[in-house]
């Protein structure tokens, strides 16, 4: 069974307790987190610099060359503006080539290569007017990225690809399935948006146990949030107009994903983090559908008192709960003492 | 460096002359630490419990809700029960959140009131909410209830001076608190300050990332009302206020690491605001990064990548500037910031293991 470590506390919050005793000034405090590795020192910031400069550079060179194609400037002509992108496309994937694939400035190369990408076929839809709906750009940019994703063996570069498919199913949902924009939710549909990001969640959750880069919680917990989100929408439309408007297999996927994501959590892979927006999504359709029948049959004061007391309540049972796993957790993998978290 | 146990640095901290005794004392058992999404939950349903207990007090006591006096006085009963349930209730989760929702229903019953007898009107309205909130930080002496108040107290602070047109004096107020609390958390650890500034200051850069964020909910929301005085506070003062605390952290970090590089430091950082100096928001982020890695605090940094994305990808819908100026801004940072990458490993070269 695999343990996240657990980071309930603040880093270094031993240290921290020392200073609040009396043991260490406030000198002492700063030079002992340094030592730690909980505040970083001149090389880890060298580090962080390094890291900071080459990847907001990518994303922000790469955002301006989207933008550029967004303005439509006509004083370029059509091959220049194909030319311009294309170059730019090859220029930065042979920089990533030559620079050893798995290389911090070859991963923002790539980075930089897929926000092109986007612009690209932006400019070819712009240009030739191919009457594609957006899902379809989205869609077209996701597969035509994927190579490039798969060789920068990069979380942040997946993190974005995954981005690009919601947005591209979201887009559908909301374009194609309510083309008139009459917010039809029930139609929509969300819980294909369920679906899809399980499949992620648990993609994921696999090659982050197999492959050293894709070794990271965000990633999960990244399509977690996007699957609870996208359930707990599908269950409160279920619970609060009576199902009427067909979404009771979202709200059933919705129920599935609560329980098998608990027993998962709990038993397979402890992480606290989907536990907790599981229990908040939770109360959130358990209080719509009590609020739902209690308001249509009781007075408002009885009503909104067995809400508040639900609410304050299981809130409350739950931070027993989770505080209780974490007790249970950190007994049989204690975290270290001090180090960075 | 890899880090160092806690007898590894006893003793080197010992060698240093800053403890008396390189042996390390014993620490006194405590339960541990709740996690900040556990803490989310539980101030979600006090928020929402503390919604439905003023809700159903209402429903009860009709004859009271119905005149302000009467709200006053059961918002300012709320508050005082909260806070002596806070005082009763030490690790025990169930009383915590109890006291939470009941502040949560006092703080709605007493604006409620205050507003209904007075008539404020927008701005004193905004103002009066400020005071509370800040007076509610103080006071109660949870983290939660610290952070969420001083949390609303900058939303209130953001009302108020929004409707004066002042809020980029908001954000320089705010950015120059923020940058104080980060960069001296070891002082007020030491002085056992820590209870207050630590949730203080995580509520306050938060709050600092929502000011600059484009299309918030808040900004939507703050149209309503009638016209105020309006000081007319030019919008731009903003970047520069970021950019000078920005510089002021390069300054107080360098000189405690680096002494010898502070002035490349704080040149560097002037350089980055130069560059984004049309997109505060990014210079926000930036700021709050810069204080969440010194401070070792990886909730900080996270919130602040996560502010930079959105409003990167806000700024495509800004209009003060057309899509080619903002491509410009984009363009231009993006090649600064791998020019400055590339001076770093000339100046700074990494050093090999």
């Amino acid at each position: 069974m695999a343990t996240i470590p657990v980071t309930s506390e603040e880093p270094g919050s031993d240290l921290i307790r020392y200073a609040e005793n009396g043991t260490f000034s406030a000198p002492a405090l700063a030079a002992a987190l340094r030592l730690a590795g909980v505040t970083p020192d001149a090389a880890a910031w060298r580090r962080f610099f390094d890291r900071l400069l080459i990847i907001s550079g990518a994303l922000l060179a790469g955002a301006g060359v989207i933008f550029f194609v967004a303005y439509n400037w006509q004083a370029l002509g059509r091959y220049a503006r194909f030319g311009m992108l294309e170059a730019l496309i090859l220029a930065s994937t042979l920089y990533a080539l030559a620079a050893g694939l798995g290389a911090l400035r070859a991963q923002a190369a790539l980075l930089f290569a897929v926000l092109a990408q986007g612009g690209l076929l932006a400019l070819l839809g712009q240009t030739y007017q191919t009457g594609a709906d957006n899902y379809e750009l989205f869609l077209a940019w996701a597969l035509v990225a994927l190579p490039w994703v798969l060789a920068a063996r990069w979380a942040p570069q997946w993190g974005l690809w995954w981005t690009l498919i919601n947005l591209a199913l979201a887009l559908y949902l909301f374009q194609v399935l309510d083309p008139l924009r009459l917010l039809f939710f029930g139609r929509m549909r969300p819980g294909a948006l369920v679906l899809l990001n399980l499949t992620g969640l648990a993609a994921f959750e696999w090659a982050g146990v197999r492959y050293a880069e894709l070794r990271t919680r965000w990633l999960p917990r990244y399509c977690g949030l996007l699957a609870l989100a996208a359930g707990t929408f599908a269950a409160l439309l279920f619970v609060l107009d009576d199902g009427r408007e067909d979404n009771g297999a979202g709200c059933g996927i919705y129920l599935l994903m609560i329980a098998g994501g608990a027993w998962f959590y709990q038993y397979r892979r402890h992480d606290l983090f989907p536990l907790a927006f599981g229990v908040l999504s939770l109360i959130i359709v358990v209080t719509g559908w009590v609020g739902r029948h209690l308001f249509s049959s009781n007075s408002a004061f009885g009503s909104l008192t067995l809400l508040a007391v639900l609410v304050i309540g299981s809130s409350a049972g739950a931070t027993l709960w989770l505080r209780d796993l974490n007790r249970k957790w950190n007994v049989q993998a204690p975290a270290p003492m001090v180090g960075p978290a | 460096m890899s880090a160092m146990t806690v007898p590894q640095i006893f003793a080197v901290l010992h060698e240093q002359g800053l403890v008396a005794d390189p042996l390390v004392p014993g620490l006194p058992v405590r339960p541990l630490g709740t996690p900040w999404y556990v803490r989310v939950m539980a101030g979600f349903g006090a928020w929402l419990g503390g919604l439905f207990l003023l809700g159903s007090v209402m429903a009860i006591l009709s004859a009271v809700v119905h005149s302000s006096g009467g709200m006053m006085v059961l918002g300012a009963g709320a508050l005082v029960a909260a806070y002596v349930i806070y005082r009763a209730a030490g690790d025990r989760e169930a009383l915590q959140q109890l006291a939470l929702a009941c502040s949560m229903a006092g703080q709605f019953s007493l604006g409620f009131g205050v507003e209904d007898l007075f008539n404020l009107g927008t701005v004193p309205l905004a103002g009066v909410l400020f005071l509370l909130q800040a007076a509610l930080t103080l006071l109660m002496a949870n983290p939660l209830h610290r952070f969420l108040s001083a949390w609303f107290a900058a939303l209130a602070a953001y009302w108020f001076l929004f409707r004066l047109q002042a809020e980029s004096l908001g954000a320089a107020l705010l950015a120059a608190s923020v940058t104080w609390i980060w960069l001296n958390e070891a002082a007020w650890t030491a002085a056992r300050r820590a209870t207050l500034w630590r949730p203080v200051g995580y509520a306050l850069a938060l709050a600092l990332l929502f000011w600059e964020a484009p299309f918030s909910i808040i900004s939507w929301t703050l149209e309503w009302g009638q016209q105020s005085v309006k000081l007319g506070v030019p919008h731009w003062l903003a970047a520069p206020a970021y950019a000078l605390c920005l510089a002021a952290a390069a300054a107080v970090l360098a000189r405690r690491l680096v002494p010898q590089k502070t002035a490349v430091c704080v040149a560097a950082a002037l350089l980055a605001s130069a560059a984004a100096w049309l997109a505060p928001g990014l210079l926000a982020a930036l700021l709050v990064l810069i204080l969440g890695q010194a401070a070792g605090k990886r909730i900080l940094t996270g919130l602040a990548l996560l502010a930079a994305l959105w409003y990167l990808g806000a700024y495509y819908y800004q209009l003060q500037l057309t899509l080619l100026e903002k491509s410009g801004v984009m363009l231009g940072t993006g090649a600064l910031l791998l020019a400055m990458r590339f001076a770093l490993s000339i100046f700074w070269p990494e050093k090999k293991p």
